[in-house]
């Protein structure tokens, strides 16, 4: 056989084969689908839920390591830890396009029972402010798993102690005093921004890659100020090398008595930072319900609660389901208001 | 105590915890996984250290953050691995050392090589240890004085330094140069936040990565000129004799400033927050093809070429645990995933770091000395091993290798994006190389652009519009004054020796 | 050589005008600075300029002769292409093992005509391997096709 030859037949084959096996997938994947329609009637009949029997795909749609990635991490650790599932929960990052490639992998899994993925803030802000078409509320809400939240933060050596030097600063230098936060549009600049209208002042706003470069930055004094969340910058609170002016939640946080409140000094910012897990649009109801009820036992086991909450400062705060729901929608009216008052809403 | 005794102090801490049986055997086992993650494209040190985290959990903390340390510091040695034997880079880092180090194979001179990058990456790594153990709070204090206007200086350093690398055609190079750079701009733009050239398509949302575009033009499209051409290797028609894989007397002599000059360069970048090991390979290169000797072999199979930045990206590497461990502020991706690391097992990086553990931290940073003795003693005695691929025979090494590029873009980031920019480039790569336009500037635009992109505008930004900026900071001033002289070098040089000779 | 170099100058010229164009579609100057179009536009513009120099150089240039590509090793580098990007389609359907064990053994069988088992031997060796390393080690979530790897 010559290789022309040879190679014509192959590329048939190959082709034929990639044919049957795009069938053969459909298939694959259909089936498993009218099982459990069929598994859907049977229970009608029964009381006791089949929901879950295969594995879990839960999508992160940034890179290994970072924030969402360790809170996936954290909850499979959990699940693992307690028992807390009958099936394993596999984390699978799909990073990139601002998170937009993610939520794509998942938007197409539109009604899929085994498909979770996690949600930060950013990604109620990113398509608010041009970069991206899927909106958080595309998603059906299963449950908050945590609150972050900010702390204004300037370096030790800094002429301000208390958030009334920077304001009697920033008012005697409009646009004068240098704030850091991570990117453009975000929530670092979303929350500057709540800060410049509750105290009426302007600031300049400095967007960096990521926490890490607003850190060194403020500490090699690029800037006169930055935002932080708490675990980004407690090792550096805790050895004198910066100084925390206010935090952006209501109350005091039980973790640190000592940081004031913005609204306690007279400034009405007030921001939470969600970290949530969502399923796909059209999840069916017992799979929402099945996957709220292992969510609800990881955020009561210990694992969680030490490995997690504790080590990275965060806030219990479980928030289930319809309340969940609305937390999202709350944040996105939010973002959405302050977004087009600072002209950067691109819809 | 002095300070001296103070740092004797330590380190016998630091070795007596890492001297443990048990220590030993996990630095042993994280550094023959980082070589052999390193040797792998697309898995860097990012992903090979958060995906290996969970193997860690339940162990001792100290064991945990040796194991994993050795996985990053392994992977700068792993990565040359792939990219001298099939042009392939494994690792961001090593994809300068691609562009002397496949020729160098190719001229059946792979064993020196290694032999002499592994002695360089020693070099630099433990030279970079050194360095952590008895100046860190120091070094990191002053890095920080670095801010947007320094990096973007250093970029522009950085840029004029490469832009004489176009080799026979510096209009060819400028044309890829700016190619790079547009590439670059595409996706989210940070400084402004904004989408560039994405025309509604999420996978152009994150951007054009340098790896895939790297993989696919050094590694497929080097595929596909071999395949094309198939002539065997003329290493294959030799017999591989112990001796061919030692290093002559004269290459010694030859890479020994670079090795010097790469592991200076390469700490002091990675102790910067804002850089990292690649760009410091990419200043290594800059410089060696500025001072050698051999300028000519720039390209063609220049030794120093390769062993310069291969010492830099290990200096680099150790470099980058400075101001992560004494600061808290991770420098790199890997150091981030470090850092989340040290936080899972609750130990807090950071100034307080060495008070509150120090049997921990020293015996961190002294595991660092035992691993890279064991990394030049593994990558030694199996340079015969590694040069061995060389003599599977072509039609099936080729295809092989094709494979290990499309797994290897494709797990970038588990997506198909990747792959096909991949295979883009390298069709793009094999008429690139048939008409001899160069590859490395826009690989170097394609890196160094954004950086200076975003830091031009931050530091206007920060100085609201005002261009003194760059010129009435003094080590941003040294920078760019230092980019102005290498692009006039070679007149300066020329100047210069007509002054001696009419002294003569 | 001089023929394609005048090709690539056009394209340089056709591409720099390209950038150009549409850069000046995003905002040049910002605020304080360079805007969001400043480095597209001048990246835009070293590629025009390139392109042109090059343009002018090769046409005063004597023309001369490559070497040649021979037809054999043409309908090599053509089937490669062809089937390295059938492999990456395949790769969704038929799964990540399975595609590259027929990539490997259509590559080492067809184009290098090695004897079958010989193929078929690589062809398993480096699946299988890659199989172990990346899905069963590293955990990358690679395609699973029909038949389950």
């Amino acid at each position: 056989m010559n290789l022309k030859k040879g190679l014509v037949l192959a590329f048939v084959v190959l082709l034929l084969l990639g044919a049957l096996a795009g069938c053969g997938g459909q298939e694959a994947a259909q089936e498993p689908e009218k099982a459990e329609e069929a598994k859907g009637e049977e229970e009608a009949k029964e009381p006791e839920s089949k929901w879950p029997e295969k594995t879990i795909e839960f999508v992160v749609p940034w890179k290994a390591g970072g924030g969402s990635d360790t809170m996936a991490r954290s909850i499979t650790k959990a699940i693992k830890e307690g028992n807390i599932s009958p099936v394993p929960v596999v984390v699978v990052n799909k990073p990139g396009g601002n998170g937009q490639i993610g939520e794509a992998y998942v938007i197409n899994k539109k009604g899929d029972p085994y498909t979770w993925m996690t949600l930060s803030s950013g990604q109620i802000s990113i398509p608010l402010a041009g970069l991206g078409d899927i909106k958080a509320t595309d998603f059906t809400a299963l449950a908050q798993m945590a609150g972050d939240t900010l702390f204004l933060v300037v370096p030790a050596d800094s002429k301000f102690n208390t958030l009334e030097d920077v304001v009697k600063a920033a008012k005697a230098n409009p646009e004068g005093l240098k704030i850091g936060g991570s990117g453009s549009g975000t929530e670092d600049h979303i929350v500057t921004y709540l800060f410049e209208k509750a105290a009426g002042i302007k600031f300049n706003y400095i967007a960096f890659s990521g926490g890490s470069e607003v850190m060194s930055n403020l500490m090699g004094g690029h800037v006169d100020l930055a935002w932080a969340n708490p675990n980004e910058c407690l090792s550096q609170v805790e050895g004198g090398l910066v100084e925390v002016l206010g935090v952006t939640t209501e109350e005091r946080l039980d973790s640190t008595p000592d940081i004031p409140t913005f609204r306690e000094l007279g400034y009405d910012v007030v921001f939470w930072q969600v970290r949530g897990v969502h399923g796909p649009p059209g999840m069916p109801k017992e799979a929402v319900e099945g996957s709220i009820e292992i969510l609800r036992k990881v955020s009561e086991s210990d694992t969680w609660k030490e490995k997690y909450l504790e080590a990275k400062m965060l806030t219990p705060r479980f928030i289930p389901g319809d309340d969940y729901t609305k937390v999202i929608k709350d944040n996105e009216d939010m973002f959405r208001e302050a977004l087009g008052s600072m002209g950067l809403l691109k819809e | 105590m002095g300070i001296l005794q103070d740092i004797v102090y330590h380190l016998g801490l630091g070795f007596s915890v890492a001297l443990t049986p048990t220590n030993i055997l996990f630095a042993a086992i994280g550094v023959t996984l980082g070589t052999i993650i390193g040797a792998l494209p697309g898995i860097g040190s990012v992903t090979g250290v958060a995906v290996l985290l969970p193997l860690t959990f339940g162990m001792d903390p100290t064991t945990a953050i040796i194991m994993l340390a050795g996985i990053y510091y392994g992977v700068m040695y792993g990565g040359t691995i792939s990219s001298v034997l099939i042009n392939t880079p494994g690792d961001a880092a090593t994809v300068i050392s691609a562009i002397e180090g496949y020729p160098l194979a190719k001229a059946g001179r792979a064993g020196p090589t290694f032999a002499l990058v592994a002695l360089g990456s020693f070099v630099g790594g433990t030279f970079g240890v050194l360095m952590l153990s008895i100046a860190a709070p120091f070094l990191a204090k002053t890095a920080l004085r670095l801010g947007p206007p320094e990096y973007f200086s250093l970029m522009i350093l950085a840029m004029a330094a490469l832009a004489g690398l176009a080799g026979s055609s510096p209009i060819k190079g400028i044309i890829m140069g700016g190619l790079g750079i547009v590439l670059s701009t595409v996706g989210v733009d940070i400084g402004h936040g904004v989408l560039r050239f994405t025309y509604g398509n999420v996978y152009m949302m994150n951007g054009i990565d340098f790896l895939p575009v790297a993989i696919g033009m050094f590694g497929m499209g080097e595929v596909l000129v071999q395949m094309q051409r198939l002539v065997t290797f003329e290493l294959l028609k030799t017999k591989i004799t112990f001796r061919s894989l030692l290093p002559t007397i004269q290459d010694w002599i030859r890479v020994r400033w670079a090795i010097v000059r790469g592991t200076l360069i390469g700490f002091v970048i990675g102790v910067l927050p804002g850089a990292g090991a690649t760009i410091a390979s990419f200043l290594s290169y800059a410089t060696e093809s500025k001072l050698s000797k051999h300028r000519e072999e720039f390209g063609k199979g220049a030794i120093e070429g390769i062993v310069g930045p291969e010492s830099a990206n290990n200096a680099a590497s150790a470099g980058a645990m400075v101001p992560m461990m004494t600061l808290g502020v991770p420098g790199s991706g890997t150091t981030a995933v470090l850092l989340g690391a040290f936080m899972m097992f609750g130990l807090q990086p950071g100034p307080l770091l060495f008070q509150n553990h120090p049997e921990f931290a020293w015996g961190v940073i002294a595991s660092m000395y035992v691993g890279n003795m064991m990394l030049v003693v593994l990558n030694t005695i199996f340079i015969p091993t590694f040069v061995s691929i060389l003599k599977v025979p072509q039609t099936i090494l080729m295809p092989g290798i094709l494979v290990l590029t499309i797994v290897g873009a494709y797990s970038l980031n588990n997506n198909m994006a990747e792959v096909w920019i991949m295979i883009i480039f390298g069709i793009l790569g094999y008429f690139f190389k048939r008409y001899k336009w160069p590859m490395a500037p826009l690989i170097l635009g394609l890196v160094l652009g954004p950086l200076a992109e975003v830091n031009f505008v931050r530091s206007l930004s920060m100085s609201q519009g005002d261009f003194g900026i760059f010129v009435a900071r003094p080590i941003s001033l040294a920078l760019l004054a230092g980019g102005l002289v290498s692009i006039f070098y070679p007149l300066i040089k020329q100047i210069l020796l007509r002054g001696r000779e009419k002294l003569a | 050589m001089r023929q394609a170099d005048i090709i690539g100058a056009l394209i340089s010229i056709f591409f720099g005008v390209f950038v150009i164009t549409q850069a000046l579609g995003l905002e040049y100057w910002w605020r304080f600075g360079p805007g969001p179009g400043f480095v597209p536009l001048w990246s835009g513009v070293l590629i025009l300029s390139g392109g042109v120099l090059l343009f002018i150089t090769s046409v005063r240039r004597p023309p001369d002769t490559m070497e040649p590509v021979n037809p054999e090793g043409r309908k090599r580098l053509i089937t490669i292409t062809v089937l390295t990007v059938l492999a990456a389609v395949a790769m969704n359907y038929l799964g990540f093992g399975t595609t590259m064990f027929l990539f490997m053994a259509l590559l080492v069988g067809g184009v290098g005509r090695h004897r079958w088992y010989v193929t078929l031997g690589s062809a398993l060796l480096v699946s299988v391997t890659f199989y172990l390393v990346f899905v069963k080690w590293l955990l990358v979530p690679l395609p699973k096709g029909v038949f389950g790897f």
